[in-house]
């Protein structure tokens, strides 16, 4: 997948491309699955995005989560979430110190650097919607007042698509604030080999690049340069979905936005400073299938949005041979 | 999943009809019929301009009637009603001219007559003939439209996908070309050696003078229909399949070789014959081409014939007595048929031309917004089309100028194209013929996976096509990644690719398909 392209790329792009290389390394030697999740997971980060992860228990979601926020650095903090998980828990809560005689605001497990909400479908709706202002915003209002976030706030969440009971389906509004969805996927038969031969191991490794680093990467993925008829191509797939009678809800400009950056971020992890059409293709289905509702008589026919998405790649021709 | 798309078809087998299909409707729907008509005798210079009068007509009405052209607007309507009518009139007013000179009217007979109506025929025959050639690529993709049973749109669609590039097919049209002129050549050299025998040495008449100027008008009809159409062809980035490029090619020479026996049997056809039922037949025959046994001057016409004559004549002979010479009631049959085909060629023509004047869309709603709508549609219409008529005029006023126009328009487009991306990138990219063949070359790529089974598809970006080739073709996986690298780099990148990697890229083409050579031995 990380093909370099002949030629030297913008050297900011070039510190991106070698920042990515040594975290597919470093991550790969814990998780034990397709380098392209890590890629994908390491763009969001560079997109300043939120990432979720969504697939079956057991296939290495938190050890992916785990692994990331070990190369990135800085403060993590893991939230387990049930149904009786309540929004303070997370923002924080004043709490009454008696020597003083006045309240103390006790800052939340979300004052961190990366944070990893386990399981995400399993607290209530209330409890979900308090992670809205901090994914959007990058900061927490609690009791009036407005707090910052760390930078970088990295927020990884996880659910399972399977389980009904006891689990409370994230809103719409909620999964456009992540700027994409992965599906890690069962191992193929070596990484399953490897597993067993070598079982992953959660060690508590040092950061393997300063944390001060992932600001200047940030800003350096927002110079790649996209091609204009590529900037129409997004539009292009994005509008379809706009006009698609199988669809209840398109995709929002935020999606399109998402796609943009993402596409851009994709192309300096693979070592370039410009989009090709295969940066969009591979980063569509994870940052738009989490931003389109099919009508429930699609939904009905078992059409998953990653398909649909699929499809109307291949529906769309790419730019470039008609010059 | 690549492998489960297919190339459109049905469309080759059918070229072959669609080139030869016009040429068959020009010569035998008119000019056959004109020959039966005209006298032999009448002079080449004053049978010219009628001819290219006819020739323009049935060209444009065909192609409206194809197209399906509607003419908007109340002062289009009324200029091109204007000028069938005169167009019409003027062709009957010819043929009737022609026909009852007997032989003995010359240009500068009718010329000295009414030299305003013969300066309108030329005037009018070639305002219908450009119009005719420049039109006239419209003409074969309706055709081939028709043919196949598809839409011109999804034919375009099916060449753009699955298809050569429109350089290899102006390269076809280039060979076509020659071809023509190389038949041309030939026909032309051996027309002169034919008239000098038969015409110096023996003393014949001078339909070989006619012969040969419609054969050359032939050809330049055709070198400029084949010269639009080229240049349609790459202006809109239409491309030509390979098979359907092989079927024009045969066609064509199918056409040459045609008209080279016609022009032989037209050159060595022996005169009337005596009375018998062989030389009737003959006659009969040579009435086909001649139009009528009494064309030759030498061996003299039998005395009983009736030298050329005009169509009411010849329909009394037929009604009151039986002609004495079996050749001459073939004679008068045949001018009379001639005539009676003739005519419903001219009135089909002026119908197809005026057609397109009431082609128009009832408006809907009630009577007075109906004539509103009407009114209002009139006169945007005539606007628009009074506009349109300056247009033309003063783009054709510009490319007067321009001999070479097709090449100079394109070279516009592609220096535009470069201009406007160098304009965005800020960098120069690489010419326009470099960009063309850049882009031709990754397209032989395309061609070569399509080989290998793998079927191209709009959708499929350049890398992602190259990795499922090179799921097939395992040994040149890394060339092909290489190449389609370099090729999105040029496309995509805003800065072009150095001399160096060019070469390279050109390079690494030929090692794929080298690669092919190899494993096809």
């Amino acid at each position: 997948m990380n093909e370099k392209s002949k030629g030297e790329p913008d050297p900011e792009v070039g510190a991106v491309s070698t920042w990515a290389g040594r975290a597919i390394e470093s991550i790969s030697s814990s998780f034990y699955g397709s380098s392209t999740a890590i890629e994908l997971a390491l763009c969001t980060l560079l997109c300043r995005g939120h990432l979720l992860i969504e697939d079956v228990p057991g296939v290495g979601k938190t050890i992916l989560a785990r692994a990331l926020s070990q190369f990135v650095g800085g403060a993590f903090r893991q939230i387990q979430c049930t149904p009786d998980l309540l929004p303070a828990d997370i923002l924080g809560v004043s709490i009454f110190h008696q020597a003083s005689g006045s309240f103390r605001f006790r800052e939340g497990p979300i004052m961190t650097n990366t944070l990893l909400v386990d399981e995400i479908n399993r607290a209530t709706p209330r409890t979900q919607s308090a992670l809205l202002e901090a994914m959007a915003e990058g900061q927490v209002s609690v009791e009036s007042t407005t707090m910052k976030l760390p930078d970088p706030f990295f927020l990884i969440a996880t659910q399972s698509p399977l389980e009904s009971e006891g689990t409370f389906p994230l809103p719409e509004v909620q999964k456009d604030r992540f700027f994409l969805s992965l599906a890690l996927g069962y191992p193929t038969r070596e990484d399953e080999l490897r597993i067993m031969a070598d079982p992953p191991r959660d060690g508590s490794r040092a950061a393997e690049a300063p944390l001060g680093q992932i600001a200047s990467l940030q800003q350096a993925v927002t110079s790649v340069y996209v091609a204009e008829e590529l900037k129409d191509y997004i539009v292009e797939l994005v509008t379809r979905t706009r006009n698609e009678p199988r669809l209840a809800i398109g995709v929002s400009p935020r999606g399109s936005l998402a796609l943009f950056k993402g596409c851009q971020a994709l192309a300096a992890v693979r070592g370039r400073d410009y989009v090709v059409p295969e940066d969009i293709k591979d980063i569509a289905a994870p940052v738009l299938s989490n931003r389109i509702l099919f009508k429930p008589e699609t939904a009905a026919r078992g059409t998953t949005p990653a398909n649909y998405i699929l499809e109307l790649l291949s529906s769309v021709p790419v730019p470039g041979y008609e010059r | 999943m690549a492998t489960e798309r297919r190339a459109p078809d049905g469309t080759a087998g059918n070229a072959l009809l669609a080139v030869i299909v016009p040429e068959l409707f020009l010569l035998s729907g008119l000019l056959i019929p004109a020959r039966m008509v005209v006298p032999m005798h009448a002079a080449v210079t004053a049978v010219l301009p009628v001819l290219l009068l006819a020739v323009g007509s049935v060209g444009y009405a065909v192609d409206r009637f194809l197209t399906r052209e509607r003419i908007p607007g109340f002062i289009a309507k009324l200029r091109e009603g204007i000028l069938v009518l005169a167009g019409s009139i003027l062709l009957v007013w010819g043929l009737l001219r022609l026909s009852a000179s007997d032989g003995r009217m010359t240009f500068l007979d009718a010329a000295s007559t009414f030299d305003f109506w013969t300066v309108l025929i030329l005037v009018s025959s070639q305002w219908l003939f450009t119009s005719a050639v420049y039109r006239s690529f419209r003409i074969r993709s309706a055709f081939l439209a028709a043919i196949t049973r598809q839409g011109e749109e999804h034919l375009a669609e099916a060449y753009r996908d699955f298809a050569d590039e429109a350089g290899d097919a102006a390269a076809a049209l280039r060979r076509l070309r020659r071809m023509v002129a190389f038949f041309a050549v030939w026909n032309i050299l051996l027309a002169l050696i034919v008239e000098w025998i038969l015409r110096v040495r023996l003393g014949w008449g001078e339909e070989l003078f006619l012969a040969l100027t419609l054969l050359l008008y032939l050809i330049v009809l055709k070198l400029l229909r084949d010269r639009a159409f080229e240049q349609s062809l790459l202006a809109d980035g239409i491309l030509l399949h390979d098979a359907e490029r092989l079927i024009a090619d045969a066609g064509a020479i199918i056409l040459m070789a045609v008209s080279l026996v016609a022009s032989i049997l037209f050159a060595l056809l022996p005169p009337a014959l005596p009375e018998s039922l062989i030389g009737a037949l003959l006659a009969w025959i040579g009435g086909l081409f001649r139009g009528s046994p009494h064309a030759m001057a030498a061996p003299p016409p039998p005395p009983q014939l009736q030298p050329n004559f005009a169509p009411p004549e010849a329909l009394r002979r037929l009604g009151t007595a039986m002609p004495s010479h079996p050749s001459q009631f073939l004679a008068d049959l045949l001018r009379v048929l001639g005539w009676c085909l003739l005519g419903a060629l001219i009135a089909a023509v002026i119908w197809l031309l005026v057609a397109p004047l009431f082609r128009a869309r009832p408006p809907k709603g009630r009577l007075l917004s109906r004539l509103a709508q009407s009114l209002s549609r009139a006169v945007r219409g005539g606007l628009a089309g009074l506009a349109a008529w300056i247009r033309g005029i003063v783009s054709a006023m510009h490319s007067v100028g321009d001999v070479r126009w097709g090449e100079g328009r394109m070279r516009a487009i592609v220096e535009r194209a470069s201009s406007e991306r160098s304009g965005r990138t800020g960098h120069q990219g690489l010419g326009a013929g470099s960009t063309h063949r850049f882009l031709r070359a990754f397209l032989k790529v395309i061609r070569w996976g399509e080989r290998r089974g793998v079927a191209w598809s709009p959708s499929d970006g350049p890398l992602e096509y190259v990795r499922m080739v090179g799921s097939r073709t395992p040994e040149s996986l890394p060339l092909l990644v290489d190449v389609a690298l370099l090729y999105e780099r040029q496309l995509y990148s805003p800065r072009p690719l150095p001399p160096e990697a060019v070469s390279e890229y050109y390079q690494k083409i030929r090692g794929v398909l080298r690669n092919e050579r190899k494993i096809e031995r």
